[in-house]
């Protein structure tokens, strides 16, 4: 067996001046060979004289098929020929912009880019054709890889051009600003159901994760973890033990942490196992899941000046209710436990750094890994790979660091693999939070006022404002509904442990509570929670529509059995000032009310997230995303004793599996709108709606996220 | 030196027979469609065939493995035309795909025990297996593909 497998190919890509990996048949010899005649019009897209077109993806591929999607784009204005698009994963450059993956911005956030770098890459084609035949361009057109003269029928195919032809039009920014782009009753590949390009690969045990590659010479590096999460320190190293067995390479100590460095995986768990270390627990070996929820509950009465968001007047507004509704929500840690343990493979070399891994953050990686390590974000070279994936987890680089102090002293190229009980232990959870909701409500039952209080630790790696604030944090509490005189006041609550992004981030748990605080008011004034979103919506809108036809699909207001109830929830989903997702859905469960077991039967979900560029990856998002919130309202919960987290692996922290996986009915709504993202939204509205539904089938409320039986049970109590 | 027969053809490797053979087979041999999930046989990515029944190779030291047939998803099917492989790609099963060898090795040992699998069956066949993209629906619906009864 070669260790140098996963290598020689990655070089030879790198040596053709397309760093990354390339999803194709064509061997890399002939590649490279062609790459000096490659037409690289932009950053975006490589045409070689064979006529494949290679997208080059700035986004991690985690799932969610991006890497398609954002080929379609490419190609529909290019109008390329599907079978030629191959895509890689270019390793950071400035040239690709802020290089990260979150928030569902993707598409939403390249279609612009894209296509305008698909469609100047076709005018440059063109025009190259045209002048070849002393003909007009304007009598020239480009259909499925193909320039061809209109008058005469002559046509050349894009490689063909690209081999034999100059290529010398230029396009300035505002030329390239100027393009007309496609209508959407002209798109040829955006809105078809093509393969993910990446699937074959996946099902023969072919792609290459973070995890899977081999460097020439590579070592094993296993990190002793301090026994806290955060502030724990080593005072003392002996590593004499470690140095006897067999494999050994070097103790790595550092400031920033104690690792081994052995000959295979085994020696290095067994050396670092080996290793005596005197730790200082820090300044959080007192946390306590209990210690924080106190902390914050202080802090949700405390009077705060910082105000979010703010409609009309909230004081006058209250004054004027004839009764107003009070509920806290809160949410436990929940951990991101994407299936592929983090892991990175590093490289130093002659004062720059080779990492290999998948990433969703290389930007904030470059960025925060040249201040720490001393060197110019030039020597960091992220190689990004798949992502066995991510879910938030992956913007944080934390192994990346690791791997790099690491190598720096290895001597050797090192093979960081984190277990998963290392992983649960090292994780970045969404923080627990602790929402107060309060609504007045005048005489015919129309809300007047509303308060929305949030205390949380923010994630890192967010969306910050100008004032420094994590919107993404809280984003979510400015619902679309219309109602008068609202305040928002998010306050950070600090605990010591760093606060992860988790998929949905902020309206993971904003959403949960205004949809579930709306349930409570529709039940106080008697009026159907559907009907009430809908006047409150004005009954027009984008949202209203997605509400209906999630609602008539599901068959609302139809007899169910006793125990069993529908529950209905919403979002207009954008954490930044993007277009957003507006999406509905409807659970119905059942519930068992001597054990308090939750059993869902069916999730009904309607989303318009403006024009689908690929219907069947749109799909499998929601999903899969739907299924994700599931879980996440089922069952997930990290909690915390003396600065340490109590779950280590998947039999304490329990994810969704296929035996607890209820019928699913998802309707994509048309629209010609700008496309929005898919990949959060479903998530936000499950836990509303389980809620709903468990109210609906039972009259008892669970404001507590996850909602395990023994909650469900003394909501049954508190009821009774 | 240990001798393993993986996927019909002869390893030898020198590793201690307490070690799993997840990680003989992913690191040692670089076999690299075997996962690492979880360690201890909560999550199925690491799912292989010994002698044709599915088994957690996170759960099987070196030694025990020793004189068996061991398969992995590249040896699942001489040219990965697999009837499930087929059924993934024709149902667009994975999204990140990371625990799809296991999922299918796990399948494939269902289909052969089973070639018609209820949809009982075929739960209970592949609950072990966790799949945090939550892409169940279409396992599900490629085994039945896979198995003709969909």
């Amino acid at each position: 067996v070669s260790l140098a497998r996963g290598w020689s190919r990655r070089e030879f890509v790198a040596a053709a001046g397309a760093a990354g990996l390339t999803l194709g048949f064509a061997p890399p010899a002939a590649r490279s060979a062609r790459a000096a005649a490659a037409f690289v019009p932009n950053a975006w897209l490589t045409i070689t004289p064979d006529g494949t077109v290679t997208v080059h993806l700035a986004k991690a591929e985690m799932g969610q098929g991006i890497g398609t999607a954002l080929a379609q784009i490419v190609a529909e204005e290019l109008e390329a020929d599907w079978k030629d698009i191959r895509v890689d994963f270019p390793t950071n450059d400035p040239k690709y912009g802020r290089m990260f993956t979150s928030g569902s911005l993707s598409v939403t956030q390249s279609f612009d880019v894209l296509s305008r770098a698909g469609a100047a890459a076709r005018i440059m084609l063109i025009d190259a054709a045209a002048r070849d035949w002393k003909a007009d361009p304007v009598d020239c057109i480009a259909e499925r890889g193909v320039v061809r003269h209109v008058p005469t029928g002559r046509s050349i195919a894009y490689g063909d051009l690209v081999a034999r032809v100059p290529i010398t039009k230029k396009l300035s920014p505002e030329e390239l600003k100027a393009i007309t782009l496609k209508k959407p009753r002209e798109y040829k590949l955006i809105g078809e159901r093509l393969p993910r390009l990446d699937i074959p690969e996946q099902v023969t045990g072919r792609t290459t994760y973070g995890i899977d590659v081999f460097l020439p010479g590579m070592a094993y590096a296993k990190v002793a973890y301090p026994p806290t999460r955060a502030g724990g320190t080593h005072t003392a190293v002996d590593d004499t033990a470690a140095r006897r067995v067999k494999g050994y390479l070097k103790t790595v100590a550092t400031d920033d942490l104690v690792a081994v460095v052995a000959e295979s995986y085994e020696a290095a768990v067994q050396a670092r196992d080996a290793l005596r270390i005197t730790w200082d627990r820090g300044p959080y070996a007192n946390v306590t899941t209990a210690s924080i929820v106190q902390e914050y509950e202080r802090k949700a009465r405390q009077k705060v000046d910082d105000v979010w968001m703010k409609t009309g007047d909230p004081g006058a507004g209250m004054a004027q209710a004839v009764r107003t509704h009070t509920a806290t929500y809160t949410t436990d840690f929940v951990d991101q436990a994407p299936l592929e343990p983090m892991n990175c493979v590093a490289r130093y070399d002659n004062g720059g750094y080779d990492l290999f891994t998948g990433t969703q953050s290389q930007a904030r990686a470059v960025q925060d890994l040249s201040k720490r390590l001393g060197v110019e974000p030039a020597k960091i070279r992220i190689h990004q790979q798949y992502l066995g994936g991510a879910f938030g987890r992956r913007l944080e680089w934390d192994v990346l660091f690791e791997a790099a102090v690491i190598a720096r002293d290895a001597g050797r190229p090192i093979k960081l693999i984190r277990s998963r009980e290392e992983d649960f232990a090292r994780g970045f959870p969404r923080s627990v939070t602790l929402q107060v909701l309060k609504a007045g409500l005048d005489g015919n039952q129309t809300i007047v006022g509303w308060e929305h209080t949030i205390v949380g630790a923010w994630h890192g790696a967010g969306f910050v404002d100008d004032k420094g604030r994590t919107v993404s944090a809280f984003v979510g509490s400015d619902h679309a509904y219309g109602i008068p005189n609202q305040i928002v006041r998010p306050i950070r609550g600090e605990h010591g442990v760093p606060g992860g992004a988790y998929r949905s981030v902020g309206p993971g748990y904003t959403n949960f509570a205004v949809e579930t605080f709306l349930d409570e008011l529709a039940s106080l004034s008697k009026i159907d929670p559907l009907h009430m979103r809908l006047s409150l919506l004005g009954g027009q809108s984008r949202l209203a529509n997605v509400i209906k036809v999630a609602a008539a699909r599901a068959g609302w207001g139809t007899p169910l059995p006793p125990n069993v109830g529908r529950g209905l929830a919403s979002v207009k989903f954008a954490l930044v000032k993007v277009p957003p997702t507006w999406l509905s859905a409807v659970v119905q469960a059942r519930v068992d009310p001597a054990s308090g077991k939750v059993t869902v039967d069916k999730i009904t979900c309607a989303v318009d997230c403006g024009i689908v560029v690929n219907p069947d990856g749109v799909r499998a998002q929601v999903e899969g995303a739907l299924l994700f919130g599931l879980s996440t309202a089922l069952k997930e919960r990290v909690t915390i004793t003396n600065g340490a987290f109590d779950q280590k692996n998947f039999e304490d922290y329990p994810l969704l599996r296929m035996d607890e996986v209820p019928e699913v009915d998802v309707q994509i709504v048309e629209s010609a709108e700008h496309p929005s993202g898919v990949g959060e939204p479903p998530v936000t509205v499950i836990a509303p709606a389980l809620s709903n539904a468990i109210f609906a089938a039972t009259g008892a409320r669970v404001r507590n996220l996850p909602f395990l039986p023994e909650r469900v049970l003394k909501a049954l109590r508190d009821k009774a | 030196m240990t001798t393993l027969v993986i996927n019909g053809r002869s390893y030898s490797v020198d590793v201690p027979p307490d070690a799993p053979l997840l990680w003989v087979i992913r690191e040692r041999l670089q076999l690299t469609g075997t996962k690492y999930g979880c360690g201890i046989g909560q999550c199925g990515a690491c799912t292989v065939h010994i002698d044709g029944a599915s088994a957690r190779s996170c759960g099987v030291s070196v030694a025990d493995a020793v004189g068996h047939k061991i398969t992995t998803i590249e040896g699942l099917h001489p040219t990965n035309q697999h009837p499930l492989q087929v059924a993934w790609i024709a149902e667009q099963v994975p999204q990140c795909g990371y625990c799809q060898p296991g999922q299918i090795m796990q399948a494939a040992a269902l289909l052969k025990d089973k070639p018609k699998p209820t949809d009982t069956e075929i739960v209970e066949a592949m609950k072990g297996n966790l799949c945090r993209c939550a892409a169940y629906i279409r396992i599900k619906r490629a085994i039945k593909r896979a198995a003709g009864t969909a």
